[in-house]
């Protein structure tokens, strides 16, 4: 075999993936060639600088977080025609209608039940009058108006 | 029965249990696992915080597809073939990332570079100065690191390389020339005279 030849072979045979006749081939080539033991050489000497193995062990709570990891239920994948087919849009579309309902209801509610105390009953009107026309201007003022009266 | 084999069907009767339903038993391959999973992903990944996240994804991964193991390679090979692929992806997104050039790295660092490599290895020369040989390893393709690194500090052989790599066993020898090349050619000038 030529020196390309075995060049190619040189770290199969660095590795001890070579037997028999190659690699008694690359260590007769090997005597004589000072390149390619110089080749050998050099990978011994990177490698050792920048391949050593790491001295690390796993923290103490390794397997716990990788059981844990596991054990939780994984959360499904979303899809589409399953939460179309399964209903899921009926609560959050229910919610929605509810809270538009308040909206818009509430407000109203207030005003009618204001109107219907100044004309049912005279006795409250008096107070409730006040408070509107601005007598009393905050919620101590309107209990204390609403006292008096009741005394 | 050699040591190995009767590992195996104790690893495979284990696979079989958790299947069946008790994931208990998973801790116990864990366990036996986790010390070289870890290994290899602060070997590939530098820092310790990665590497342990690394490795407990590895695991979890691996459970997930337990099944799709049939016991054709040692659940470690599989287990490298696992902890490879997403170290890969770790590593091709930080490469994306890097800004730092050789050019830069040999300007800044040089004489330590030198200093690390004319040296004889020894572990504690090694040790001072892990962060300069991430930043050059760094410069290597996700993939060259890869191989290099399941070579170099795991000790695969070919066939454990063309399993945990998923490629054929000539592909397998002619990336480690090329990554070897690779990484001799940056180098070279400090290892003194002499064409690789």
């Amino acid at each position: 075999m030529d020196h390309t030849a075995i060049h190619a072979q040189l770290f199969a045979f660095y590795d001890g993936e070579l037997t028999g006749a190659s690699r008694r081939a690359v260590e007769d080539h090997l005597l004589d060639c000072a390149e390619c033991r110089a080749l050998i050489a050099q990978w011994k000497h990177v490698t050792g600088a920048l391949f050593q193995s790491p001295t690390v062990s796993p923290s103490d709570v390794f397997v716990q977080r990788v059981m844990r990891r596991i054990m939780t239920p994984r959360p499904r994948a979303f899809r589409l025609s399953h939460w179309l087919l399964q209903g899921g849009w009926l609560i959050p579309t229910a919610g929605l209608a509810v809270m538009l309902f308040v909206m818009i209801r509430g407000p109203l509610q207030q005003t009618v039940s204001i109107e219907s105390l100044l004309l049912s009953d005279g006795h409250e009107s008096s107070v409730l009058q006040q408070v509107l026309t601005g007598d009393g201007s905050s919620d101590d003022d309107v209990l204390g108006l609403l006292m008096e009266d009741a005394l | 029965m050699p040591m190995d084999e009767r590992a195996a069907i104790n690893e495979l009767s284990l696979i079989q249990r958790i299947l069946s339903g008790n994931r208990d038993a998973y801790a116990e391959l864990v366990r036996a696992h986790q010390a070289r999973t870890l290994r290899v992903c602060t070997a590939l990944l530098g820092d310790a915080m990665s590497a342990e996240d690394a490795a407990q994804d590895t695991f979890f991964k691996a459970y997930q597809s337990l099944a799709s193991f049939r016991g054709q390679s040692a659940f470690s090979t599989w287990l490298y073939r696992i902890a490879a692929n997403h170290c890969l992806d770790l590593l091709r997104k930080r490469q994306r990332e890097r800004t730092e050039s050789w050019d830069a790295l040999i300007e800044e660092s040089g004489e330590q570079l030198h200093d690390l490599l004319v040296a004889p290895p020894d572990p504690q020369t090694v040790a001072a100065n892990t962060e300069l040989i991430q930043r050059a390893l760094a410069h290597l393709t996700p993939e060259y690191r890869l191989i290099l690194t399941l070579r170099e500090v795991e000790g695969l052989s070919y066939q454990e390389l063309a399993i945990a790599l998923h490629c054929s066993l000539d592909a397998v020898k002619a990336r480690l020339r090329r990554a070897r090349q690779d990484l001799l050619e940056r180098v070279r000038h400090f290892l003194g005279a002499g064409s690789v």
